[in-house]
């Protein structure tokens, strides 16, 4: 009996052993890239500040659930998740700037973001826009994962009158139902 | 003696005349045959993966062109659903609608927008008389109802059935459809209302050329992800507007049966004949008319003559 019970608690040991020699060294590459950046514990979403209340933005809570590289593609000083990206940057590029709207431009259409769009090669031609890479990388994500806000008035809470809502986002409610 | 023409060699003539018809035909057709658009033609690159329905497109649309509101937004959940696949057309009140299409390959469904493809070479532009139609250097197809007569010609013609009539207007009846927004925007650089409009960024806008790099650069990187084709290269000649889809074409609701050359070129060997037809043949029915008739007039008189001029031929 007592031989069973020190049997199973050596296992005990050995499995949290285990779990503890390799989750930290499985976090830990991410971790330690973001802490050199001093990665932000949130940050405040308010392109469309004129019109809504801004959105605050966990990034400390979704540090912990994807990579860097995962949406800060290869400037976070890592290869990125895209494949695609690492054919040039390799081993990733630390930029000084992380923040989206760096890249991804919020006023796609104006004359200097079409000109600069025109001026890029490679991989580079086809950079979208904030509120692409906002929804896309969000909305892509919260579907799959089926966690976070999806609903238009999730993230979109109107300041002054007028229509709640910027677009009827129908479709995603029928992708959620399946 | 007057000179009298035999019947051979009017045959000869005959035979030379309508040569000359057929030989002058390709040549004229070789001269407009490899229009590849203009280098500023405007596009905007679909991508059928990324839309979700929202119809924020047509909104926009019917703000931008002062149209009906689009019917159902309250519940177009059950509007979409309701509606029986890909039933929705552009009509008078709307010059873009956003159908449901279901997969066998998919588990969610797919969005299709359609609009005014804004061919190249325009079918409707052909088949118009009057020349109603344009197509701008920005790669626009836009239609002026002041010249129109109503023929409708153009609905027919169109090989994705786009333009639209107004049918309850008495007073102003005109074709409507999709003009890339040319007046209010494209005519100033700036990219058509539902490009705008559009959350997901599944409307791309800029030049036709680089669209297509665009388009060829999301199916080389994300393989499996999309079809390897743009529908909208090829297909009726070229059009501005291109598609890149994750599902074959047929299943996203495309018509894949539209042809791959200008609907021009099925009808240009024809067209290039009429005039020769306008110039060549009364000028020769006029001659064989008069012939025919200085014969008849000179077999009433000189009878004999003539019976002796054939056989002596002989």
């Amino acid at each position: 009996m007592k031989q069973k019970i020190s049997r199973r608690r050596i296992w005990i040991i050995l499995s949290l052993c285990a779990a503890a020699a390799f989750c930290p060294s499985a976090a830990g590459a991410p971790r330690q890239a973001a802490t050199k950046i001093e990665a932000p514990e949130a940050v405040l979403l308010d392109a469309l500040n004129n019109i809504y209340e801004g959105v605050r933005f966990d990034h400390e809570l979704h540090a912990s659930y994807a990579s860097c590289a995962e949406c800060h593609h290869h400037v976070a000083g890592l290869p990125s998740a895209d494949t695609a990206c690492n054919s040039c940057h390799r081993l990733g590029t630390s930029a000084s700037v992380l923040d989206c709207k760096s890249c991804h431009r919020n006023d796609r259409f104006s004359q200097q973001s079409l000109s600069e769009k025109k001026n890029q090669t490679g991989y580079h031609i086809d950079i979208i826009g904030l509120l692409g890479a906002y929804h896309l990388n969000c909305l892509g994500c919260h579907l799959s994962l089926t966690a976070g806000p999806t609903g238009c008035l999730d993230c979109h809470r109107r300041k002054g009158p007028g229509p709640s809502t910027p677009a009827r986002v129908v479709g995603q409610g029928e992708r959620r139902a399946r | 003696m007057r000179a009298k023409i035999s019947r051979r060699t009017l045959l000869k003539g005959l035979v030379a005349a309508m040569a000359s018809t057929i030989s002058m035909a390709p040549s004229r057709k070789s001269s407009a045959h490899d229009f590849q658009g203009y280098e500023t033609n405007r596009g905007v690159l679909v991508d059928v993966s990324r839309c979700v329905g929202c119809r924020s497109c047509e909104v926009a649309c019917s703000r931008e062109h002062g149209l009906a509101p689009p019917p159902g937004l309250v519940d177009n959940y059950r509007l979409l659903d309701q509606q029986q696949q890909g039933m929705r057309r552009t009509d008078q009140n709307a010059f873009t609608v956003v159908n449901r299409h279901e997969s066998p390959l998919l588990t969610h469904p797919l969005f299709k927008k359609t609009q005014c493809n804004h061919c190249l070479e325009p079918a409707c532009l052909t088949a118009c008389f009057v020349n109603a139609y344009t197509k701008t250097p920005e790669g626009a197809v836009i239609y002026d109802a002041d010249v129109c007569v109503g023929c409708r010609t153009c609905m027919v013609a169109c090989p994705f059935s786009i333009p639209a009539f107004k049918y309850d207007s008495a007073l102003a009846p005109q074709i409507m459809k999709c003009n890339f927004c040319f007046d209010t925007r494209l005519s100033r650089g700036r990219p058509p209302a539902c490009v705008e409009a559009c959350p997901m960024e599944a409307l791309t806008f800029g030049y036709r050329n680089d669209l297509l790099r665009v388009a060829r650069k999301r199916i080389r990187d994300t393989p499996g992800r999309y079809e390897k084709a743009v529908y909208g290269e090829f297909e009726a000649g070229g059009t501005s507007w291109l598609y890149i889809s994750p599902v074959p074409f047929e299943q996203a609701g495309f018509d894949i049966h539209v042809p791959r050359q200008p609907i021009l070129n099925y009808v240009k060997d024809f067209l290039a004949v009429v005039p020769m037809v306008l110039t060549i043949w009364p000028g020769l029915f006029a001659g064989i008319y008069l012939l025919a008739r200085a014969n008849k007039t000179h077999k009433n008189t000189n009878d004999h003559e003539d019976v002796s001029d054939e056989t002596s031929e002989r």
